[in-house]
């Protein structure tokens, strides 16, 4: 799994421990995104970023600023392995 | 609201719609702030017992627990980078670090600085260091530099790089306080600054010292507990050498005076007048007490040594207790009791040594002797119990024993309520049913008593294991006898057994 299928299976599990099965039904929601969490399978078709952006905004726009801190925290240690400017300014 | 506007918004829906959603939003993201809030304390709480589960692990050495509860804090948490524990040190008048979280950011510093953070010592003299404040302060103290902390060992630049390495931003340092005496300190050093921290986090950060003062004060505790224990233990066993040659000492010379007092009361020096004869007779019913009472002395300290040893042969104890019973006779007749026995259909062979067996006899008996009136009865039997043992039974007709007193009866320096009743037949030592459970245990066999209460008669039993290999045969021909001091011995090969305290 690369950095970008770590960071979403990451932030899907942190709002799990939140929500509960809601996180994996709101992923699922982002087009572009499928998740087997069970099998540890993220795909991600199209522009990485901007479907990662498309998660985080998912639970904000239910959730607010809260879920965006959650997905912070979550991720803090994976994105240093990208480069900043792939990552959605949202959760830098 | 007011009712008009309230009718003229139900009646434009797409308003009404719109002011729902508006509320569900805020309804969910008021409930996810508190679902988050929950995660986090069950995440404390979490943290709190694993904590816990160190502090009540066999693990007594302080430093070994300080370590694991350290690490294991910023392990599970992800906003404190790091923590280091400080005790005092009285005689070096300084703060030694007793633990430091290992992660890879102070392992990274040390490289850096080409100097090691673990292991300083801060003197409690250095009255610019933040710790040494906490602890003269007694005060929890914050700072957002760890100059503070570190001066005056790591200069300022050094300081800031490190701060910079584990990414902290914040530090707490606690003074660590138990029963109102500071004992040591701890520096939590966050990553964010204190007013971004939402209040269940500030909780923990507030419980974790306690937490380690308790953990150090536990190990602290068990190490005196542990050196006191093994104090006690030498002067212990001071004591039972102490007891065992004192009675050695003493049972010489009352032995002598017993003789002369003997000699005089038969007449071997010249006839007696009557007050003579009752002041003597007094003397060596008392020096036979003393005698007794070393004696007894001298047994428990070799029991509790684990210098007694026993030595089993096959002896029939149908006979022992005959045999028993029929010396104790006179004494029974003297006192008006009926002293009877019931013998078991056929014969049983225990593995005992029958002189010391013979003394739990003698005790027994003689203590219901003591403690039944006159024209009273007390009956032995011996029977098996139908499960390798044989049962031995002394029941009288006695004043009986209160249920507290039969808590009691089996210690040593035991002289229960009733004693004192029948003082013309001779007190007791107090030790004579403690050695007789020793001797009996150390046979594997079981001593009890039962009673239904006060002035309703005992039942003292025991067990004593079957000898199996013993050929029924044989029995009759080798069982042993006790009227001489040595016990008959059938079989001198088999295994002397020892007190298994040895």
């Amino acid at each position: 799994m690369d950095v970008y299928g770590k960071v979403v299976e990451r932030i899907i599990i942190e709002q799990e421990k939140i929500i509960g099965p809601i996180a994996l039904e709101q992923a699922k929601k982002v087009p572009g995104l499928s998740v087997d969490l069970q099998k540890h399978e993220v795909k991600i078709e199209g522009d990485q970023k901007e479907i990662l952006q498309k998660l985080v905004e998912q639970y904000q726009h239910l959730f607010g600023q809260a879920s965006v801190e959650v997905c912070k925290d979550a991720v803090r240690d994976i994105i240093k392995q990208a480069p900043s400017d792939k990552i959605p300014s949202l959760i830098l | 609201m007011d009712p008009f506007q309230k009718s003229s918004q139900l009646q434009n829906p797409q308003n009404d719609t719109s002011q729902i959603q508006e509320e569900l939003t805020h309804v969910n993201r008021e409930m996810y702030k508190k679902n988050l809030e929950l995660a986090e304390k069950n995440k404390i709480l979490s943290l709190l017992r694993m904590i816990d589960k160190i502090i009540l692990s066999t693990v007594t050495d302080i430093q070994q627990v300080a370590q694991q509860v350290v690490n294991k804090v910023v392990d599970e948490t992800d906003f404190i980078k790091a923590l280091t524990t400080f005790m005092i040190d009285k005689n070096s008048n300084s703060l030694l670090q007793l633990a430091m979280s290992q992660t890879k950011e102070i392992r990274q510093s040390e490289l850096e600085l080409n100097r090691a953070i673990r292991g300083i010592k801060i003197r409690l003299d250095d009255e610019n260091n933040i710790v040494v404040k906490a602890v003269s302060q007694k005060k929890m103290l914050l700072t957002h530099s760890l100059t503070d902390v570190f001066t005056p060992h790591f200069t300022k630049e050094e300081s800031f790089r490190i701060q910079q390495i584990i990414q902290s931003d914040t530090s707490y340092v606690y003074p660590l306080i138990i029963r109102g005496d500071v004992i040591g300190a701890m520096v939590i050093s966050v990553a964010e600054i204190e007013k971004s921290l939402p209040y269940y986090k500030i909780d923990l950060i507030d419980r974790i010292p306690g937490v380690i003062a308790i953990s150090i004060d536990n190990a602290l505790l068990y190490q005196s507990i542990q050196k006191a224990n093994e104090r006690l233990k030498e002067i212990d066993m001071l004591k039972d050498e102490f007891v065992s040659l004192a009675s050695h000492e003493l049972r010489t010379p009352m032995t002598v005076i017993k003789s002369y007092v003997w000699m005089l009361l038969n007449g071997k020096m010249g006839e007696l007048n009557q007050n003579q004869k009752i002041y003597l007779e007094r003397t060596f019913s008392s020096t036979e007490g003393l005698i007794k009472l070393v004696n007894d002395m001298l047994n428990i300290s070799r029991i509790e040594s684990g210098r007694l040893t026993i030595d089993p042969v096959p002896t029939d104890i149908g006979k022992l207790v005959y045999e028993v019973v029929t010396e104790m006779q006179t004494e029974a007749v003297e006192v008006g009791i009926h002293l009877s026995y019931t013998q078991p259909n056929s014969p049983l062979i225990v593995k005992s040594d029958a002189g010391r067996i013979k003394e739990v006899l003698i005790n027994l008996i003689g203590n219901s002797l003591k403690f039944t009136p006159k024209d009273g009865s007390i009956i032995a039997t011996v029977d098996s119990d139908r499960q390798g043992f044989v049962l031995v039974k002394i029941k009288d007709t006695g004043r009986g024993i209160s249920e507290i007193d039969m808590l009691k009866l089996f210690k040593k320096f035991n002289m229960v309520g009733n004693s004192h009743l029948t003082k013309e037949r001779g007190q007791g030592t107090g030790l004579g049913l403690y050695l007789s459970k020793s001797l009996i245990e150390l046979h594997g066999g079981k001593i009890w008593v039962e009673s239904e209460g006060q002035n309703k008669g005992s039942t003292f039993s025991f067990t004593l294991p079957i000898d199996h290999n013993f050929p029924k045969d044989f029995a009759e021909a080798t069982s042993a006898t006790v009227s001489s001091d040595e016990n008959s011995k059938i079989n001198t090969d088999l295994p002397r057994v020892s007190n298994p305290r040895e």
